[in-house]
């Protein structure tokens, strides 16, 4: 008797395994069910103990509402009482003796100073925090929507200060707030969460008084005591990998709660980028982070908590967002300041330009940054003005792109490039309007310098070099760069040649067609320009060895004023700095006085000075400011471009 | 055959080693070395800064050994067994190892005579009312204390380093420095004259013993540290076989460019590649068996032609142009095909959703499950669509030769039925090559695809892996390696089984 598998049989096995998988499907939604009834049940957990809150405030309240009852009425019978006695004769009062109001409103004007440090360094009050373009009342205007930002790489963590990448910044920026922020229009310095502060002159201390009424997402108020733990105990702990910014703030020596409001900073030597350094570390929540040993702090994803507009829809610690999912944030309803109008902001990933420009047109996602080409491209397709702002504008985080010549020595031997005039004329034999129109789609504008509108810190009398071929040869020939030999390169006294290795990154489209331009203008004025094409990860050993004649790079920005000195001044030549193109033409004293001049327009004055400097003496051919490009779908409302970058906080979804 | 297979999953070991040594050494000695990108991106910071966030780097990361120390290190924390005193587990499952021991400054010599010497504390002692809170408070309170002394080490010496590195570079003395522009140490004792003459002599006397001050600090927090971890704060990993021999669980550690345990992101991403093969590779399998057969058995048809040149096609076509034409017309939602997503394993709304489709309100909602389903449909037609070629072309050659064979002339001539005849004789023994070809494909399956996970944006293992190598992310790239190498020599000994099961002649005896 043989047994055949048949068809019935294989029904039956069909049959079973369905109804296996089925039960497992089951079990699943019911796992997925009874989660999402944990998070509510959480949620439901917070909203109690807030309410409880409340409600012992109110109660508190209460009591003290009752006692300032009786005491009015103790008040009343008093005053009842002297009536009487005046009314009997028994008192009389003096007419002059009446105290005047006026006396008393300045004795609360100076109690509210009370906090400040003698001596007479005046105050520098805060104005209330606003938005630059308030959305309220402007047509269609509600509460509610998402907006979806796309980002182009994976970002693997989120926790404020041991992440540090532009991302995790653009997510915290949401979150998490400092004492002070950038004015998006004027890019000056302005209170966020500090009221108001007092900068010593000499530039050793700052005094800090926070405003009043600002709490973090928890509804717990935001102290001075949160301010030194930030300092001392989460960015100063070396158990946290937070060495990023820990090697950075150095120049803070120490933070001291005076009062439960007011904070001091001590620096250790004065410093124009101090004060921008003590105000710009986010305030974190001390009794928040207290809770968990540093290596759960170390290896978690996304723990970021402040006081900013938006929270993190999860705060959970042992079930934290995961790279590879959206990041989602929700509307702050206890935030102190204005409140935004969009309900939550999501963050996706989308690493393919092409998906990310379809998700786009599909409207599910609501900004992406295109590519150069796209968005020349696609900004002029038909109906997309109806469909999406097409946003492109040079702000404070927009860098440039250059090509740095070689002032120094080269392994003992020096470059044609240590004269200023060689500089001068490569300058003008590269058409850089050329360039952007051609290689970058007419998208960007000639870099000035190190620092470009709209930076405060650029020279605004500055004209870019103009393309000029016979000015340039003019300079080569004034230069001892001459053709003697008739042979088309030129040549020097010595009846050396005029050739150049120029190093650039290997794999990249725009770089290698911008070297084809350059060999080709080179060959026109009669210089010989080798390409040298290596792998990014040797540009460190290259830079440090400064084993170059000319290279090409960029630099990117983030402050409307970098501190010059880590690129120019001649310190950084030393010890393999980033003054690899070992420029010295006097450069220090500005960038000395730079550092020393504490007040702004002063400081902005010896910047200008600087930037004349570099201009004369072309160190760098400066190329091309990047500017931001974006695409923001319609659907969304009082978007504005600003220096400082883009405000979502100000946005309403009105479609 | 047990005998057998314990010898090869023996042989295994020294295998593994290998690979991963070698692997290991590879992008060691590739320009920049382990965590090179990790100082990637602070251009713009000062010298002073730099050096210090790169010794601090260096010291959390053991960096500044070599690299084959460094992976001996490795192989220390992963092996099973362990030599020395015991790791701790405190409670949230971390490992309390003992900490690291203080490093003797450069140069001490140039500004003290004796290097100082330790203060042995009492042996730290729990008295009767202490919790396992007060204990694990005690225990990081002293933890602090000795890892601010040592990042205050670190620091002075990094600075040392600077001053140091300025007058070596105005004497122009390039000896002095190793590939990556590190200082090194003993040939400074050489030139030793030549640096007190120059202007920095004063700074570097300073620092020099400010560090030797540190360096005593240090020496003391961390014995004072040695005397609560000997106290055992916490309980004890694993068990212990001998005194210094004990068994734990091993430790892949922690990846440095994500800061967080290499175990949890090889988690994270294995079901995502998983979900996508084990819906793939069974589509190339029903598709490419029994058209490489139906292929064989009407040889040179117009089916053999149409399918033979099809798959090829399809096999030659890249898959980046693919993948971005499917995003380009079957993404897009002004084409007619367009319905599908074009980025991601869920939407947007998906975590609302059920799990399984349901109507809420009167509407009907797809659900978790068949969501996560649509938007593989892209990604799994890009894996599957060049998978077709080869496989039936082995099915096809591989059946061909046994419909050559005696036995099929002798099976005809008995007067089996044809259909016996291809699937009970030629198909089973043309079963060989196809075990060979899965044991190649069951591998590939873990390391991901790169291109396509890219492509669509899918978090999974061919990122994963890439972006070990790309950063040179140490403890990253050697669990990779080793976790790839691992299913690799599995999948050959499991071919090997698979073979005698299919083969009666084959037996390893």
């Amino acid at each position: 008797m043989q047994n055949k598998f048949g068809l019935k049989d294989f029904v039956l096995m069909v049959l079973v395994v369905l109804v296996g998988v089925f039960t497992l499907l089951n079990i699943k939604e019911g796992d997925r069910r009874w989660e999402k009834t944990q998070e509510l049940l959480n949620k439901v957990g917070t909203v109690e103990q807030q309410v409880a809150k409340l409600d012992r405030n109110f109660k508190e309240n209460q009591a003290v509402t009752q006692d300032v009852l009786t005491k009015i009425d103790d008040v009343g019978a008093q005053l009842s009482n002297l009536e009487s006695m005046l009314a009997s004769g028994e008192l009389r009062i003096d007419p002059s003796a009446r105290p005047s109001i006026q006396g008393s409103a300045d004795t609360r004007s100076r109690s509210s100073e009370s906090w400040a440090r003698p001596g007479g360094v005046p105050i520098q009050w805060q104005p209330r925090i606003d938005f630059a373009s308030a959305p309220y009342g402007m047509e269609g205007y509600r509460i509610g929507g998402e907006f979806t930002e796309v980002f182009g790489a994976q970002l693997s963590k989120l926790t404020p200060v041991l992440a540090e990448d532009t991302y995790a910044r653009r997510i915290n920026d949401q979150i998490c707030e400092s004492l002070g922020d950038l004015d998006p229009v004027t890019l000056k310095m302005r209170g966020l969460l500090a009221e108001a502060w007092q900068y010593d002159p000499e530039g050793y201390w700052l005094r800090v008084k926070i405003r009043d009424n600002v709490n973090f997402s928890d509804g717990v108020e935001v102290t001075a005591e949160d301010v030194r733990w930030t300092f001392h105990d989460y960015i100063n702990n070396p158990e946290l990998e937070t060495e990023a910014l820990r090697s950075i703030l150095t120049s803070i020596e120490k933070v001291e709660v005076i009062s439960e409001k007011v904070v001091e900073f001590t620096f250790n030597q004065p410093d124009a980028y101090n004060l921008q350094a003590a105000l710009g570390i986010y305030i974190l929540p001390k009794h928040f982070y207290i809770q968990l040993t540093p290596s759960q702090i170390n290896q978690s994803t996304a723990l970021s908590m402040g006081s900013g507009p938006f929270k993190l829809s999860n705060l959970d610690v042992d079930n934290q967002w995961a790279p590879g999912k959206d990041v989602i944030l929700v509307r702050n309803e206890q935030y102190w300041g204005p409140k935004p109008a969009l309900d939550t902001m999501r963050f996706k990933v989308i690493i393919e330009d092409i998906a990310r420009l379809t998700e786009f047109r599909n409207s599910n996602v609501s900004m992406i940054g295109p590519s150069s080409p796209q968005f020349s491209k696609v900004s002029r397709e038909e109906g997309w003005e109806d469909f999406a702002y097409s946003l492109n504008w040079a702000n404070m985080r927009s860098g440039y792109g250059f090509i740095g010549w070689q002032c120094g020595p080269r392994n003992g031997k020096l470059t044609p490039f240590h004269d200023k005039r060689v500089r001068q004329a490569m300058t003008l034999i590269i058409d850089r309007q050329l360039i952007i129109d051609d290689i970058f789609n007419g998208i960007g504008s000639v870099a000035v310098g190190p620092n470009n509108p709209p930076s405060p810190a650029a020279n605004p009398d500055i004209e870019p070099w103009p393309y000029d071929l016979e000015r340039a040869k003019a300079l080569l020939a004034e230069a001892g760069w001459v053709d003697t030999d008739n042979d088309g390169i030129l040549e020097n006294e010595r009846g050396d040649e005029f050739t150049f290795e120029f190093t650039r990154v290997a794999g990249s489209q725009t770089t290698e067609r911008i070297q084809k331009y350059l060999v080709d203008q080179c060959a026109a004025v009669g210089i010989r320009c080798e390409p040298r094409i290596v792998d990014w990860s040797l540009y460190d050993q290259i830079l440090k060895n400064r084993d170059f004649d000319a290279i090409m790079m960029g630099w990117a920005a983030s402050s409307p004023e970098s501190d010059p000195k880590q690129i120019w001044h001649t310190d950084s030549i030393q010890n393999q700095g980033h003054n690899f193109i070992q420029w010295d033409a006097g450069q220090d004293q500005y960038i000395d006085k730079i550092k020393l001049t504490l007040d702004f327009d002063e400081r902005m004055k010896v910047f200008h000075q600087f930037h004349s400097l570099i201009h004369e003496e072309q160190p760098y051919t400066f190329l091309r400011v990047g500017p931001w490009l974006r695409f923001i779908n319609k659907d969304f409302k009082n978007v504005h471009t600003y220096p400082k970058g883009l405000e979502q906080r100000e946005y309403y979804y009105a479609p | 055959m047990g005998v057998y297979i314990l010898r090869r999953l023996l042989l295994m070991i020294p295998t593994l080693l290998g690979i991963t040594f070698l692997v290991f050494m590879l992008i060691a000695l590739s320009p920049g070395g382990i965590g090179a990108a990790m100082s990637a991106g602070d251009g713009q910071m000062e010298e002073t800064s730099r050096a210090i966030k790169e010794a601090y780097l260096e010291d959390r990361y053991g960096l500044d050994a070599s690299a084959p120390v460094q992976y001996v290190r490795w192989l220390g924390r992963i092996s099973p067994i362990k030599f020395g005193q015991r790791d701790q587990v405190d409670p949230t499952g971390e490992f309390i190892q003992l900490p690291k021991p203080v490093k003797v400054p450069p140069l001490w010599h140039w500004y003290v005579d004796e290097l100082p010497v330790a203060q042995i504390p009492e042996p730290y002692q729990w008295s009767e009312d202490d919790t396992p809170e007060s204990k694990s408070k005690a225990y990081r309170r002293q933890a602090n204390l000795y890892s601010k002394a040592r990042s205050r080490l670190i620091s002075g010496r990094a600075l040392l380093d600077t001053e140091l590195g300025k007058a070596i570079d105005d004497l122009g003395i390039k000896k002095a420095r190793d590939k990556k522009g590190k200082i090194k140490h003993e040939m400074l004792d050489l030139v030793r004259d030549q640096i007190e003459a120059t202007e920095y002599i004063d700074e570097i006397n300073r620092l020099g013993h400010d560090l030797i001050g540190y360096y005593q600090d240090a020496l003391n927090e961390r014995e004072k540290l040695m005397a609560v971890f000997n106290a055992k704060p916490y309980p004890e990993a694993g068990f212990g076989i001998f005194p210094g021999i004990s068994i734990s669980k091993p430790d892949m550690g922690k990846s440095f460019s994500k800061s967080r345990p290499v175990m949890e992101l090889i988690s994270e991403a294995i079901p995502v590649t998983i979900l996508l093969n084990l819906i793939a590779i069974p589509i190339i399998y029903f598709i490419a068996i029994p058209s490489g057969m139906l292929a064989a058995v009407r040889a040179g048809g117009v089916f053999d032609r149409i399918t033979g040149s099809l798959y090829i096609a399809l096999w030659s076509f890249p898959i980046p142009l693919a993948g971005v034409l499917m995003i380009g017309y079957m993404a897009n939602n002004d084409y007619l095909l367009g319905v599908f997503p074009a980025s991601g394993l869920h939407s947007s709304a998906s975590d609302e959703f059920t799990y399984l489709p349901s109507t809420v309100d009167g509407v009907w909602q797809r659900g978790y499950l068949l969501d996560t389903l649509w938007h593989v449909v892209l990604p799994v037609t890009c894996l599957v669509y060049g998978g077709f070629a080869v496989l039936s072309k082995q099915t096809r050659a591989a059946m061909l030769d046994n419909f050559n064979m005696d036995y099929v002339r002798t099976a005809k001539a008995k007067g089996v039925a044809y259909k016996d005849i291809v699937f009970k004789h030629v198909f089973r023994n043309s079963l060989l090559p196809l075990i060979t070809m899965f044991v190649s494909i069951f591998p590939a399956m873990l390391a991901g695809s790169v291109v396509i996970e890219k492509i669509f944006t899918i978090p999974g293992m061919g990122n994963l892996v890439i972006e070990s190598i790309n950063l040179k992310d140490r403890e990253l790239l050697l669990a990779n390696t080793m976790m790839i190498a691992a299913v690799n020599l599995l999948a050959l000994l499991l071919a090997d089984i698979l073979y005698s099961l299919a083969d009666p002649r084959i037996s390893y005896k």
